[in-house]
C-alpha cells in the first residue's frame, strides 16, 4: 500500500526544520549542540589518527532512525519516498516528523518502563507494569521535561491502579533502602546501593549517605486499599504521617495505648476473667479484640486459642517496643556491630550537593524536597544520567558503561561532549525530544558499522555499534514486516487490561526477547528459546507461507519475477536492496528447489532468522 | 588439582575402572545395544575420565530465606516470634516447624549455620552467590552454572548443560559473562510444558537447507563488520538446532514419571521443578538451578512463610529421598539458599530486613556427609559464633567435589586473568 502520509509528513517536516532552531533556543539548538558534539569527537578522533567510518546512506539512516525514534523498520514505501526526496535536510525533517508520531511515545514509553520494571523485586509490581507504561507514553507525547517526569515518579501517592506514576515505587514495594538504590541509579547514574551495608570500596560514597538518600523515604508505605484481603490487586501508596505533628503523636502511642489497656503484661490481671492463667478472645474487652486477634496469631505458640503471660510478654514486645524503621517515622542506619539496636538515626540529606530538607516535614514534603535537589540546577548528575542513556540507547554506547555506573570517578570518554549534551538538556527543560534530534542530528550518530578494533584502546564512536533489537521494536517489526494480525495470537481478548496486556503477543515477545536495557551492548546476547522462536513457532511459521492470506502469497502474486520478488522481499525485511552476490546464492537456491513457493518461503525465513535482521545496524 | 576420593569410589561401573553408570549408560543410547565393541568402551572410559559425570542441582530461593524460619531456629529467644523447631530423623539436630518432611531427610543434609558475607542488595547478593564474586561493574562474571558446565559438562549432550528453571525474576544479570553464550543458562519458565518451539515446523532436511541458505546470505553482514555477532548467531542455532532434534528433550517431560513418582514431588510448580530436574540430571545435565520466588519477607515474615515453605519443604525432601533411592545422590550436589538472610530483630510490620551477616545453606549429595551441622550462630541469631564460611569457601567446597580445579583461570575481556574462585578454602567438614 503507497503511503501519500509519510511524504506529506516529510514536506512537514521540512517546513518545520527551518523552525528547529527557533523552537529549541538559540544557542542550545538541536543543530548547533549536534555540530558541537562532531567537533570534539571529530577533533579527538583526528588527534588520535583514526579515520572514521563513513556517513550512512538514506536508507540506512532511515531505518536507524524509525528504529531509534518509532520503534519499527520503515516500509518499502517509505524507503523509496525517502530516498527519491531531492530535499537536503531530508535527514533532520525526518527525525522532526518522527518525533511527532504516537509511535516514538510507544517506542520510549516501553523503554522507560522497562528500565524500572528491569529491576522490580516483586511480583506485585505487575499489576502497576502497564499503567507505567502508559503514564511514560503520555509524558512523552507531550514531551514533559525529564524533571517533572522524575519528580512526579519519586513523589507519586495513591491507588496503583489509576495511576502508573506509582510504578518506580511500586517497583520497590516503598522500601526506603531498595528505592534510594533505585533513584540513584535511574536519575543520577550512579550505583549507590553497595553502601548499604559497607562504604563503597570503589568510589568515594559512605555508608551514611546512601542512608541519608534512604531517609527521604521512610515516611511511605503500600498498602493494600481499603485494608482487606478482598482483592489481590488493589494497593496505594500512602503517606503514614501527614504532617510532623501526626508523628509526635505515633511515637507517644504506645504511652497512650497502656494508658487505656494497661501494658501487656497486666492483661492477665485485668482480664482473666476465669482465672486460668490465660485470656481468651472472650475475655478482653471489644475494643481490644482486634489487637489480640493478631497477638493470638502471632504468638499463641501452645495453639490453644489462649495467651498465656508468657506469651502475652513475648508477642507484645515483638510488636510494640521495636522501633517501626519502615512505614513511620524515621530511618535508622543498622549498626553493623549491633544489629539487635535500633541503630542511629539518620535524617535526610542529598549526597551530591548536601542540600536537606526540614527536620519535620512529612512524607510528601520530603520526596518532593528529594525531587527538587535531584532535577535543580545544581546537581550535573541528573542531566548527565540522561544524556548518557539516551545517547547509548541511539548509538548502542554510552560516554560511559554501564549506563547506570557513571562515576563519580569513571572517566566517560569525550566528557566535554557529554557536558554540552547536558547542558542543552537543561536549557531546554529536559526536552527528551530535543534531546533525540540533538543526537540523531550528529553526524557520529549517522556512522557506518564496521568490524570493532580488536584493541580496547581504540577511540569509541568512530564507527557505528552494532546491537539487539528490544523485544518490542522487533514485535513491531515483526507485525509489520510480516503483516501479522497480533490479535489472532492472543491468549485471550477480553478481560482487564492487565490481563490483555499479560496474555498478549507483544507480552510473548518480551518474555522470550526482553532485555534489561541497562544492560550494555556486547552482553546483551542470543538465547536457545529466541532462536526456537523464530526457527519454528507457529506465529513466524504460519506467517511466512507462500499461500493463504499471507504477506509472501500476496507479494509472489504480484511478481511473478523471480528476482524482482527477490528484491521487494529484501526491501521490505533488510529495508535495503540485495547485492549481486546475494541475488546469486538465491538464484542458485531456487534452482535446486523444485517449488517455488517453497524456495521463498526458506529465504523469508532466512531473512527473519538473519542477524542482520534482529540487529539495529 | 585436588582430589576427591568420592570419584574412586563411584567411578565404577559393570567392571570397568573410570566408567561410570551414567557414562555407561550414555554411551550405550548413543552408540545402540549390542553394537559396544571394545573400543568403544576404551573411548567411553576415555571420555569418563575427562567428565566426571557430576552434576549440581542448586534450589535458589529468591529474595533472601530468613534462617530463623529454616533451618537455624531460635526457640524460646524473642527474636524468633513465634516460629517454633521440630526434630529431623538426626539426634540433636533442629529445623524450624515448617519443614517436616526435609527433616526426615537430614542424615542426607548438611547445614551451614555460618554463611557470612556483606553484600545486602538483592542485585548485588544475587550477583555474588550466584559467581563468587561482588559485582564490580567493569567484569561480567561468569556464574558458577556455566564455569561448572564449561569444566566437566558434556559437549556431545545436545542439552543445554546449565537449565534454569522458574521465573528468572530478580536474576536477570546472571550469565554466563565473558565465558559467552554458548554457556548461558537455558531457561525453563514452567517445568510442566517441554520448552517451547522445540517441535520443528518442517521435516529436518529442508530445515538443514534453509539454515544453508541463512549461512550463506549472512555473508554480507558479516563482511559489513558484523563478523563476531554473525558467528554468535550461527553457534546459536546450530546449538537450537540439535536440541529441537534431540531425543533427549523427552527428559523435559515430566508426565512420563509415574503417578507415584510425580505425587511425591507435590503438585506445585517448585516440586514439578525439582522432577525435572532429576530427569534433566539423568538426560547429563550438568548444572540446574530451580527457583522459588518472594522470600523477601520485610513484611508478614511468619505468615508468608508458611505458604512459601509448604512448597518447597515437598519438592526438596523428594528430590533427596528420590536421588537416593535411584543411586544418584553421590553424584548429584544439591545446593539449598539464597542470596542472604533476614533480620534477627522483627520490624514493625512483622517482618525481617535483609542480613548478610549471617545466614544459613544446606547441602547434600556430591560426596558431601550428611547429618552434621557445620558452624552455628548466637543464641539471638545476629552473628556467626564459630566456623564462619564466606560466599568464596562455599565456591570452593562446590568445586572440590566436582573436581574441579578453583585456581584455573579465564581471561575476562579486559585480559585481566580471573579465577574460577578467587581465595575461599575447600570447607572440608563437609566431605569427611
Amino acid at each position: 500500500m503507497a503511503k501519500p502520509g509519510v511524504f506529506f509528513a516529510v514536506l512537514t517536516g521540512l517546513l518545520a526544520v527551518s523552525a528547529v532552531g527557533d523552537l529549541f533556543g538559540d544557542d542550545y539548538s538541536s543543530q548547533r549542540v549536534a555540530a558541537g558534539v562532531d567537533r570534539i569527537i571529530g577533533a579527538a578522533l583526528k588527534a588520535e589518527k583514526t579515520e572514521p567510518a563513513p556517513v550512512i546512506s538514506d536508507e540506512e539512516f532511515l531505518r536507524r532512525v524509525s528504529l531509534d525514534l518509532a520503534g519499527h523498520t520503515p516500509s518499502p514505501e517509505d524507503l523509496a519516498l525517502f530516498s527519491l526526496d531531492p530535499a537536503v535536510a531530508k535527514r533532520s525533517a525526518m527525525v522532526v516528523s518522527l518525533l511527532s508520531t504516537e509511535e516514538y511515545s510507544e517506542t520510549w514509553g516501553r523503554y522507560w518502563r522497562d528500565v524500572i520494571a528491569y529491576r522490580a523485586q516483586d511480583q506485585r509490581f505487575g499489576i502497576v507494569r502497564e499503567q507505567l507504561r502508559r503514564w511514560v507514553r503520555d509524558q512523552l507525547a507531550e514531551d514533559r521535561g525529564w524533571d517533572k517526569i522524575a519528580t512526579d515518579l519519586l513523589t507519586a501517592t495513591g491507588d496503583i491502579n489509576d495511576n502508573g506514576q506509582t510504578g518506580l515505587v511500586m517497583a520497590q514495594m516503598g522500601e526506603a533502602n531498595e528505592l534510594a538504590a533505585e533513584t540513584s541509579r535511574i536519575f543520577l547514574g550512579i550505583q549507590l546501593q553497595c553502601a548499604q551495608c559497607h562504604d563503597h570500596p570503589y568510589d568515594r560514597w559512605k555508608r551514611e549517605e546512601f542512608h541519608q538518600l534512604a531517609a527521604f523515604f521512610p515516611r511511605l508505605r503500600i498498602a493494600r486499599k481499603g485494608g482487606t484481603e478482598a482483592s489481590q490487586r488493589q494497593f496505594e501508596i500512602v503517606a503514614t504521617d501527614s504532617s510532623a505533628r501526626n508523628f509526635q503523636r505515633q511515637q507517644s502511642g504506645q504511652g497512650n495505648f497502656t494508658e487505656r489497656y494497661g501494658a501487656p503484661d497486666t492483661w492477665i490481671k485485668r482480664y482473666d476473667r476465669n482465672s486460668d492463667g490465660t485470656i481468651s478472645s472472650r475475655e478482653v474487652p471489644r475494643a481490644l479484640a482486634g489487637l489480640f486477634g493478631r497477638f493470638l496469631r502471632a504468638g499463641d505458640k501452645d495453639k490453644d486459642r489462649h495467651l498465656s503471660a508468657g506469651e502475652i510478654k513475648a508477642v507484645a514486645s515483638m510488636a510494640m517496643s521495636r522501633p517501626r524503621t519502615r512505614g513511620t517515622g524515621e530511618h535508622y542506619m543498622p549498626d553493623l556491630e549491633n544489629p539487635q539496636s535500633r541503630g542511629t538515626l539518620v535524617h535526610p540529606e542529598f549526597f551530591v550537593t548536601s542540600q536537606a530538607p526540614d527536620e519535620r516535614s512529612d512524607d510528601t514534603d520530603r520526596r518532593k524536597a528529594l525531587a527538587g535537589f535531584l532535577t535543580g540546577k545544581d546537581n550535573p548528575w541528573f542531566a548527565r544520567a540522561l544524556v548518557n542513556r539516551v545517547w547509548k540507547e541511539m548509538l548502542g554506547k554510552g560516554f560511559v558503561e554501564p549506563v547506570d555506573d557513571m562515576g563519580p570517578d569513571r572517566s566517560p570518554d569525550y566528557p566535554e561532549a557529554l557536558d554540552l549534551l547536558a547542558e542543552g538538556c537543561r536549557e531546554n527543560d529536559y526536552s527528551l525530544k530535543w534531546l533525540l534530534s540533538a543526537i540523531a542530528l550528529t553526524e557520529t550518530y549517522q556512522r557506518r558499522i564496521r568490524e570493532p578494533s580488536p584493541s580496547p584502546e581504540a577511540p569509541a564512536f568512530a564507527a557505528a555499534t552494532c546491537s539487539r533489537m528490544s523485544a518490542s521494536k522487533l514485535y513491531r517489526t515483526i507485525v509489520r514486516v510480516l503483516e501479522l494480525r497480533p490479535e489472532r495470537f492472543s491468549g485471550r481478548s477480553s478481560g482487564s487490561s492487565y490481563r490483555r496486556s499479560r496474555n498478549s503477543l507483544e507480552s510473548s515477545f518480551e518474555r522470550i526477547f526482553g532485555f534489561d536495557p541497562s544492560t550494555p551492548t556486547e552482553d546483551v546476547a542470543g538465547t536457545i528459546p529466541q532462536a526456537l522462536f523464530l526457527m519454528n513457532s507457529p506465529v513466524i511459521t504460519s506467517a511466512i507461507r507462500s499461500r493463504g492470506d499471507t504477506m509472501l502469497a500476496r507479494l509472489l502474486g504480484d511478481h511473478s519475477d523471480d528476482r524482482i520478488a527477490f528484491g521487494e522481499l529484501y526491501l521490505r525485511v533488510f529495508s535495503r536492496r540485495p547485492s549481486e552476490r546475494e541475488w546469486e546464492i538465491f538464484g542458485k537456491y531456487r534452482k535446486s528447489v523444485a517449488s517455488r513457493g517453497e524456495a521463498f518461503e526458506d529465504l523469508l525465513w532466512s531473512l527473519v532468522n538473519s542477524t542482520e535482521f534482529l540487529s539495529e545496524r | 588439582m585436588k582430589m576427591n576420593p568420592i570419584h574412586h569410589q563411584h567411578s565404577t561401573a559393570d567392571g570397568y575402572p573410570g566408567l561410570s553408570r551414567r557414562g555407561f549408560l550414555r554411551g550405550v543410547s548413543a552408540a545402540g545395544i549390542g553394537s559396544l565393541g571394545l573400543l568403544d568402551l576404551v573411548a567411553l572410559r576415555a571420555e569418563d575420565l575427562q567428565k566426571k559425570g557430576m552434576s549440581v542441582i542448586v534450589l535458589w530461593m529468591q529474595g533472601g530465606p530468613s534462617q530463623f524460619e529454616t533451618f537455624d531456629p531460635k526457640p524460646g529467644h524473642d527474636n524468633s516470634g513465634p516460629t517454633e523447631a521440630i526434630k529431623t530423623s538426626v539426634e540433636g539436630i533442629q529445623v524450624a516447624q515448617h519443614w517436616p518432611l526435609v527433616a526426615e531427610q537430614m542424615k542426607d543434609i548438611a547445614l551451614i549455620r555460618s554463611m557470612t558475607n556483606r553484600e545486602g542488595n538483592h542485585q548485588r547478593a544475587t550477583y555474588q552467590l550466584h559467581t563468587g564474586y561482588a559485582p564490580t561493574g567493569s567484569v561480567k562474571h561468569p556464574s558458577l552454572g556455566s564455569l561448572v558446565s564449561k569444566e566437566i559438562g558434556d559437549d556431545d549432550n545436545e542439552l543445554p548443560q546449565f537449565v534454569a528453571i522458574g521465573s528468572s525474576r530478580g536474576l536477570s544479570g546472571i550469565s554466563a559473562g565473558f565465558l559467552g553464550v554458548g554457556y548461558d543458562p537455558f531457561s525453563v519458565s514452567s517445568p510442566e510444558r517441554p520448552p517451547e518451539n522445540t517441535r520443528l515446523a518442517v521435516e529436518p532436511g529442508r530445515l538443514g537447507r534453509a539454515i544453508g541458505l541463512l549461512d550463506e546470505l549472512e555473508g554480507e553482514f558479516s563482511r559489513a563488520g558484523a563478523s563476531d555477532r554473525v558467528r554468535e548467531h550461527r553457534a546459536l542455532y546450530a546449538k537450537a538446532k540439535r536440541l529441537a532434534t534431540s531425543k533427549r528433550l523427552e527428559a523435559f517431560n515430566i508426565s512420563r514419571e509415574s503417578e507415584k513418582t510425580r505425587e511425591l514431588y507435590g503438585d506445585d510448580s517448585f516440586g514439578k521443578g525439582c522432577l525435572l530436574a532429576r530427569r534433566l540430571v539423568e538426560a547429563g545435565v550438568t548444572y540446574i538451578e530451580v527457583r522459588s520466588n518472594g522470600w523477601d519477607t520485610h513484611n508478614d515474615n511468619f505468615e508468608r512463610i508458611k505458604t512459601l515453605a509448604g512448597g518447597v519443604d515437598r519438592g526438596y525432601a523428594a528430590l533427596i529421598a528420590d536421588l537416593r533411592d535411584r543411586g544418584m545422590l553421590d553424584r548429584t550436589m544439591v545446593l539449598w539458599m539464597g542470596e542472604f538472610g533476614r533480620t534477627p530483630r522483627i520490624n514493625g510490620r512483622t517482618g525481617r530486613d535483609h542480613y548478610p551477616r549471617v545466614f544459613n545453606l544446606a547441602i547434600s549429595g556430591g560426596g558431601v556427609k550428611g547429618g552434621q551441622v557445620i558452624g552455628s550462630s548466637t543464641d539471638d541469631g545476629s552473628r556467626g559464633k564459630d566456623r564462619p564460611v564466606k560466599v568464596e569457601d562455599l565456591f570452593s567446597s562446590v568445586c572440590y567435589a566436582l573436581d574441579v580445579d578453583t585456581d584455573k583461570e579465564h581471561n575476562s575481556p579486559l585480559g585481566r586473568p580471573l579465577k574460577i574462585v578467587d581465595g575461599g578454602e575447600t570447607v572440608t567438614e563437609l566431605f569427611s
